[in-house]
């Protein structure tokens, strides 16, 4: 019963967005027929169009993974976007580095090591909640945004491509990069290391101690104590995980589609991922819609403005719509439940 | 006749009933209190005492019965018309506001003209007048957080004061105090009293009501007894007059002989808290076999003790041996993998998750043994085997295990609760307040249980503020009394409930021998 009111509960914040986009291009579009044909039935006329809806869902699959694996614990990880583009440089960097011998290694090796990176970047912030009562919303947000002027410097500074026209750097080896679904427009392997991972996960949560205790920490503190839990281990684990998925994110991608790190490439990322993580109410299996349906209004949109004449950020309106709602919604439910 | 009754006395609170779902707070209870004088009502916990007042303060409504003040028949309905009657209560909990300064707190909420701008020297000059008013040194700058429990009280008695009320009930004003900031809060109940008001307290500290209160009623049970002239009554008859004084000859009795090797030792264990040593030399063994009760009123240290016996808090100083181990400072899943088990007071934030499902609460301390769990997967099937198994030994068989605990009524939780721990198969079970909810069979059973893990060589430590509640199992008492364990009874199957309120209470020092 009350699983069923959850998701209608879902169900209406995602028919209000909807609503919301009709009504914002009736009203700005001169032709509102052929725009709203095209942002609704874009994605699906071809293979093409629908493979890289399903593409742009990949990274917000492991953000919204990542922000999940930190919220049943009561682990609020705001630091999603910074994780994701700072593990990406790291993976880079080791890519031009060391990647040129063994290429089909490091495609195994990168998103490994960025799951390090970003998990590494977020205990931090569980370290400073842990040890000094430091929140980790703030903490964690804080950490990201010094990470992202650091990659950035870094991008602008001794990384730079000179021959290239954008900040980037350079391209990693030939053979470093996933092995592309040619019908599907830029798909890449990346989808299955994002189902595996949802998989791995769903399994966790539901199957196994680790996701039971990670859960009771999440639900009541003082019971999961008194029932030995180690809490702080577990809040630790919580946000490795979560910091870690949000690293894999970018990595991911970059292997997938830019083969080199590209100045704010994952801009929105990690915030999107919190809305695809609190749309499907921490159960891991409903991040893949969850995600396909972000990844829906933005390459609608793209369609919008190319065969309408609306402007791509109208898909940044539909998702502000859906993130206020469910965060709302969501915040609300983290802090009730805190208080108990 | 009726008249003069009516007329003498200042409050009169007549064949007042006052239920809260199946319990019956109070039984046709009265209260006669006379113009300028101190009355206090005594009795044990839960007796009726807060009740009475909470209803003349127009916190609780009434189910029946009269209010007359001054000679008039009134309706109390609200706080507000309480306020109107000159009636103020001081609250047994502290409510101000930490980070104000004490004239903050007095004035600066519900101030009577709210279109003046509040100033902090206005704030101050008020505050000041009225100290001075009632001979209170506070100064009103500084912060409520600096102040010591007895300044703090004293504020809040302030704050009561402040509307100048005739009639003042205290709800256990010295409960949080020590010795001399008790004396302080006593004196200035007589200041009061000097001033033309009167003033009603409530107490189950003996000593402090036969210091200044010139008449008592004394509460049983929801029943009032009463009002007593102070100076024709001695402590020892207050005391038959709220214990009873029936001795009770018991089926148990201990014999030293059945026990076993030594499970448990408790050595000079101490807590504090901002400076205040809140526990103290506490030490004693428990040996296999025995079932040790240990009784003691809020403040006394019990529910600290339990606590900190099973790693909820660690202990300022002290040692815990377990089964010959140091566990001080394991932490509780380390305990619990020893054999200790713990059943909370606080069964709805401690004892379980209400919002995880009636399985994620059964399980939480066998989720780890092969009874649930591979050593990472837990099996589905085996949880809901045993999560029926748990259900039907409460007798709740027909729920959902997969509806959340919020779902169980009180009862049914606590039941879930003790059936969990006892499951899980411990050396040595803690039981703090087991009783709540519970009703007569379910103690018994309980009580079965109990005696089932003393036989098997298990041992069991039980909190209790009801002394004669487990009196029937419990081979020994330990009574706490501020901190300190102040005697020690065996149960000999003669012990007088009177002598162990006393000790609870504070009246005996030192007994053990």
């Amino acid at each position: 019963m009350r699983r069923g009111k959850e998701f209608l509960r879902t169900l209406g914040i995602i028919c209000l967005s909807l609503i919301f986009a009709i009504v914002v291009i009736s009203i700005v579009s001169e032709d509102p027929i052929s725009s709203l044909k095209a942002f609704f039935l874009g994605p699906f006329t071809n293979l093409y169009f629908f493979g890289n809806m399903l593409t742009l869902s990949i990274p917000l699959m492991f953000t919204g993974l990542g922000f999940s694996a930190g919220f049943v614990s009561g682990y609020f990880n705001l630091g999603l976007e910074g994780q994701v583009y700072f593990s990406s440089l790291v993976a880079t960097i080791l890519g031009l580095q060391l990647g040129e011998n063994n290429p089909y290694l490091f495609i195994l090796i990168l998103p490994v090591l960025s799951f390090v990176v970003g998990g590494s970047v977020s205990m931090i912030s569980g370290m400073l909640k842990i040890k000094h009562g430091i929140s980790e919303v703030i903490s964690s947000f804080l950490i990201g945004i010094i990470l992202i002027h650091l990659a950035n410097s870094l991008i602008e500074g001794p990384l730079l491509d000179e021959n290239s026209p954008i900040s980037a750097t350079p391209y990693l080896p030939k053979d470093l990069s996933f092995p592309n679904f040619e019908a599907f427009g830029n798909l890449h392997l990346g989808i299955l290391f994002a189902f595996c991972s949802i998989l791995i996960m769903d399994v966790v949560l539901r199957r196994s101690v680790l996701g039971y205790e990670m859960k009771l920490v999440g639900k009541n503190e003082l019971f999961s104590r008194y029932g030995g839990v180690k809490v702080e281990r577990i809040l630790m684990i919580s946000a490795f995980l979560s910091g870690g998925f949000a690293g894999m994110a970018g990595t991911v991608d970059i292997l997938g589609i830019h083969h080199r790190m590209v100045r704010g490439f994952s801009y929105g990322y990690g915030w999107n991922g919190i809305a695809v993580a609190l749309i499907s109410r921490n159960r891991p299996l409903f991040i893949i819609p969850a995600s396909i349906f972000f990844a829906f209004l933005e390459v609608g949109s793209q369609m919008a403005s190319i065969f309408g004449d609306m402007t791509p950020e109208l898909s940044k309106m539909i998702q502000a719509v859906v993130f206020y709602l469910v965060t709302a919604e969501g915040i609300f439910r983290f802090f009730k439940g805190r208080r108990r | 006749m009726k008249g003069s009754i009516f007329m003498d006395h200042h409050i009169l609170m007549k064949n007042v009933w006052k239920k809260f779902g199946e319990i019956t707070a109070l039984r046709d209870a009265n209260l006669m209190v006379k113009r300028n004088t101190i009355h206090a009502i005594v009795g044990e916990n839960s007796a009726g005492k807060s009740t009475l007042v909470r209803i003349l303060a127009g916190i609780e409504r009434m189910d029946k019965g009269e209010i007359w003040i001054s000679g008039r028949k009134v309706k109390i309905r609200s706080a507000r018309d309480s306020l109107k009657l000159g009636i103020g209560m001081v609250h047994q909990h502290l409510a101000l506001i930490e980070d104000f300064t004490v004239a903050e707190n007095l004035f600066a909420v519900g101030m009577d003209d709210p279109l003046n701008i509040v100033t902090k020297r206005r704030l101050r000059q008020n505050a000041t007048k009225i100290m001075e008013r009632f001979q209170m040194n506070l100064n009103p700058d500084s912060k409520v957080s600096s102040l010591s429990l007895g300044e703090k009280q004293k504020v809040e008695i302030l704050r009561v004061l402040k509307d100048e009320p005739k009639i003042i009930i205290l709800d256990e004003p010295t409960s949080l105090l020590n010795d001399m900031e008790a004396e302080d809060i006593l004196r200035m109940l007589k200041s009061l009293k000097m001033e033309g008001k009167t003033v009603i307290f409530i107490s189950h500290r003996l000593d402090e009501v036969m210091k200044v209160a010139d008449e008592i009623t004394v509460m049983r049970n929801g029943r009032t007894i009463g009002p007593f002239d102070k100076s024709r009554m001695s402590e020892e008859e207050l005391f038959r007059l709220m214990f009873g004084e029936e001795r009770t000859e018991f089926e148990v009795k201990y014999d030293e002989s059945k026990t076993g090797e030594k499970i448990l030792e408790i050595k000079n264990l101490r807590y504090d808290q901002k400076g205040r040593v809140l526990l103290e030399d506490v030490s004693f063994t428990l040996r296999r076999g025995e079932i040790l009760g240990i009784l003691g009123f809020s403040e006394s240290g019990v529910d600290l003790f339990m606590e900190i016996l099973f790693g909820l808090r660690i202990p300022s100083g002290g040692r815990i041996i377990f089964k010959g181990e140091d566990i001080t400072f394991k932490d509780i899943m380390d305990r619990r993998e020893l054999g200790i088990g713990f059943v909370p007071a606080d069964r709805r934030r401690v004892g379980s998750c209400l919002d995880c499902s009636i399985w994620e609460n059964v399980v939480v301390n066998v989720r780890k043994s092969p009874k649930i769990s591979g050593c990472f997967f837990l099996n589905t099937n085996k949880i809901m085997e045993y999560t029926t198994k748990v259900l039907r030994i409460c007798g709740i068989a027909t729920m959902d295990p997969d509806l959340p605990a919020k779902s169980l009524s009180g009862g049914s939780l606590q039941r879930l609760i003790i059936a969990r721990e006892i499951l899980g198969d411990p050396d040595l079970l803690i039981f703090q307040e087991p009783s709540w909810g519970l009703d007569m069979l379910s103690l018994q059973l309980l009580k079965d249980e109990m005696l089932r893990m003393k036989n098997e060589g298990k041992s069991v430590i039980v909190s209790s503020k009801d002394y004669d509640e487990f009196v029937d199992v419990v081979d020994r008492f330990l009574i706490f009394h501020k901190g300190k364990i102040s005697s020690e009874f065996l149960n000999d199957g003669r012990i007088d409930k009177a002598r162990i309120v006393e000790a609870m209470v504070g009246k005996v020092e030192k007994m053990r021998g």
